[in-house]
């Protein structure tokens, strides 16, 4: 029985964090997610290429600071036509400078909902970071050694993805694949992971690329090369003055 | 005496009948004449309407958008738009050839967003097609290349704008992004199409592609050609051939026939035209018996005394028959008359529709010029000529088969 015991011990020892992983709930999954991705404020730069249906593809480049879901702030450094172009997120309201006629045009409602430059990734997908603990109820569907599946259902159904499927990878807390649907449970839009890397302390997805369920043979990649977090940002740095303001952001 | 002579004196007997039917007579070829010119008129001006704002007598668009005429994606567009021109303009009986871009935005006005069509050409490249400088109504067509927009006179209205206002809009580019341009009100246009005047403003071409990302690209080319509307489906076989021996791929030259259904959609007004006309046949026909029976009945005892002289019952139905051709004749030159000055007339000043269908988009002209023509005499006589032995038929047989022993006994 002695010699027994510490393999017995061991063995309990190595199932422990199995144990605890196997005892997650779906909510508990989606903070560690929210942990990972969810942004209280960072100061980034990126790229995007989106392929039309007709072949052609274009590709932007872009600064962005961002604070939450509350505000942000994001301007084209190009192509060339674009460059300068800045989009000034508060709330539910977003102000685009167009600096080569220098007019501002304000949108809101349904058409923060249209994509970006033609893009997958809407003004709200592009300028909004929340939580989705906040925003949904969730209901684990398949679990693996290195994912779980769970099946969101907001608890607003006016948001822009009243459902959602996502993938988790366990080891990271990263949604490596995630699948948006409207009210009707009709898929739209799919997000795939491509790459992730470690920064600071999370895991953050630098490359994902999303295809629209709409149309065919289009899709959009988006990568991140670099970002910071936790930026000390004020206010009154996402006003349309800053909008409008000539030079650097 | 000859038959004529006795049927033309027969009419005279009773003034007041035979007058009666020959203005049966008269309102229908008046009727028929007048119809025939509206409905002629009115498919006619249509037609000229979606060829000039529209179609062109032949257009040149990517294969893709054959079937979506209006408004195209702008990433299906024509490329080396320059070279695709000199091809086309190259072709024998090519008058005149204009790239456009149709295009849909969202204007903002006083009231809130006003939905909108700018169509971005070269005004100078759009005589004998859009003729842009016969709409103005205040102002100035806009000049080639200027940042310059001419807007509809409704639409001017409801966005609050006037000659040397700034014009600022945004629209979805080729490739879906955000294209801003702000533009000077050079003029504003009436054309008295209701959806153009409401919806539609037209701006140079050159700015619009770089506001849309449509550099050396264009939506549709419109091209007139010698020979006009009934020349087109032969033109639009040459100007594919030279398309296609350029190397162009994918790109297609379509008469205004084939452009979508307008064609085929304008197909049943043609077979009202011919039910109206045979419902006042039917009407006209019905009088006209009506009348001439009752001549018939109440000569019962003459047609019998004629009988008894030794007329045979040919002659009589011959006699019978002039007396309505007769009629029927000087009815339908009445009526002729009477129908072909209204139509002449109407075809100067038009019947003007604007106040009854103001709230409604109509892609046409909303005043109507009938088309008066000699076939449209041709046809207004043929049916009151016809409707005239037709309906003095079945009287004249009625008459015919009266026994003259029976028939001299009649009251």
């Amino acid at each position: 029985m002695k010699s027994i015991t510490p393999i017995f011990a061991l063995t309990l020892l190595l199932m422990i964090p199995g144990l605890a992983s196997a005892q997650r709930t779906a909510m508990e999954w989606l903070d560690a997610v929210d942990r990972n991705q969810v942004m209280e404020s960072a100061r980034y730069t990126s790229e995007m290429t989106v392929h039309l249906p007709s072949g052609q593809e274009r590709s932007f480049k872009m600064k962005g600071h961002t604070v939450g879901d509350k505000y942000a702030l994001v301007e084209y450094t190009a192509p060339a036509r674009d460059a300068g172009t800045r989009y000034l997120r508060r709330d539910d309201q977003m102000w685009i400078y167009f600096p080569r006629v220098d007019r501002t045009m304000l949108i809101q409602g349904h058409m923060l909902r249209e994509g970006m430059q033609g893009s997958d990734m809407s003004y709200e997908d592009m300028t909004q970071s929340t939580a989705w603990a906040d925003q949904y109820t969730a209901e684990i569907t398949a679990e693996t050694d290195s994912t779980v599946d769970i099946r969101l259902a907001s608890k607003d159904m006016t948001v822009s993805y009243p459902f959602r499927e996502i993938s988790i990878d366990k080891t990271r807390g990263v949604a490596t694949r995630v699948l948006n649907f409207d009210a009707s449970q009709y898929p739209i839009k799919e997000i795939k992971v491509l790459e992730m890397r470690r920064i600071s302390d999370r895991w953050f997805p630098v490359s994902t690329e999303i295809r629209s369920h709409l149309t065919e043979d289009k899709w959009t990649r988006f990568n991140i090369i670099d970002i910071e977090f936790d930026v000390p940002y004020e206010e009154s740095d996402f006003t349309k003055a800053a909008l409008e303001k000539v030079g650097e952001f | 005496m000859s038959i004529a002579t006795l049927a033309f004196r027969n009419t005279k007997r009773h003034p007041g009948r035979s007058l009666l039917t020959m203005l049966a007579f008269t309102a229908a070829v008046a009727t028929a004449t007048f119809m025939d010119a509206y409905m002629t008129g009115a498919v006619d001006g249509f037609f000229q309407s979606y060829v000039r704002i529209e179609a062109g007598h032949v257009k040149t668009m990517p294969e893709l958008a054959a079937d979506r005429v209006r408004i195209l994606p702008l990433d299906d567009g024509l490329r080396n738009l320059d070279s695709l021109m000199t091809v086309i303009e190259s072709v024998d009986g090519v008058v005149q050839a204009s790239a456009r871009i149709r295009f849909g935005v969202l204007l903002d006005g006083p009231e809130g967003a006003v939905p909108a069509f700018g169509t971005a050409l070269t005004p100078s490249r759009e005589h004998g097609l859009m003729e842009l400088d016969e709409w103005v109504s205040e102002g100035f067509c806009p000049a080639d290349g200027a940042d310059e927009v001419m807007i509809g006179s409704a639409l001017a209205e409801k966005l609050g704008l006037t000659i040397g206002d700034e014009f600022f809009f945004v629209a979805s580019t080729s490739y879906g992004g955000l294209g801003p341009g702000v533009y000077t009100v050079s003029g504003i246009f009436h054309s008295g199409i209701t959806m153009l005047d409401r919806r539609t403003f037209y701006l140079p071409l050159v700015p619009a592609q770089y506001q849309l990302a449509m550099e050396d690209r264009a939506l549709e080319i419109a091209i007139m050609v010698e020979g006009g509307m009934d020349a087109s489906l032969m033109a639009a076989d040459e100007i594919q051939a030279a398309i296609d021996d350029a190397g162009f791929e994918d790109v297609i030259a379509v008469p205004w026939q084939k452009q979508g259904n307008v064609y085929e959609m304008m197909a049943p007004a043609q077979v009202f035209s011919v039910i109206l006309m045979g419902l006042l046949g039917i009407i006209a026909l019905t009088t006209v018996i009506n009348t001439v029976l009752m001549s018939v009945m109440a000569r019962t005892r003459e047609i019998g005394a004629l009988r008894a002289l030794g007329f045979d019952r040919s002659t009589v139905i011959r006699m019978i028959l002039t007396e309505s051709a007769i009629v029927g004749f000087v009815g339908t030159i009445l009526g002729l008359i009477i129908g072909m000055a209204v139509s002449i007339w109407l075809g100067h000043v038009g019947i003007d529709f604007s106040e009854i269908v103001k709230h409604i988009d109509l892609p046409m002209n909303t005043t109507f010029y009938p088309e008066a023509s000699l076939f449209t005499a041709i046809r207004a006589s043929l049916l009151g000529l016809t409707v005239a032995i037709l309906a003095a038929w079945y009287p004249a047989r009625v008459a015919a088969r009266l026994e003259p022993a029976k028939a001299l006994r009649s009251a």
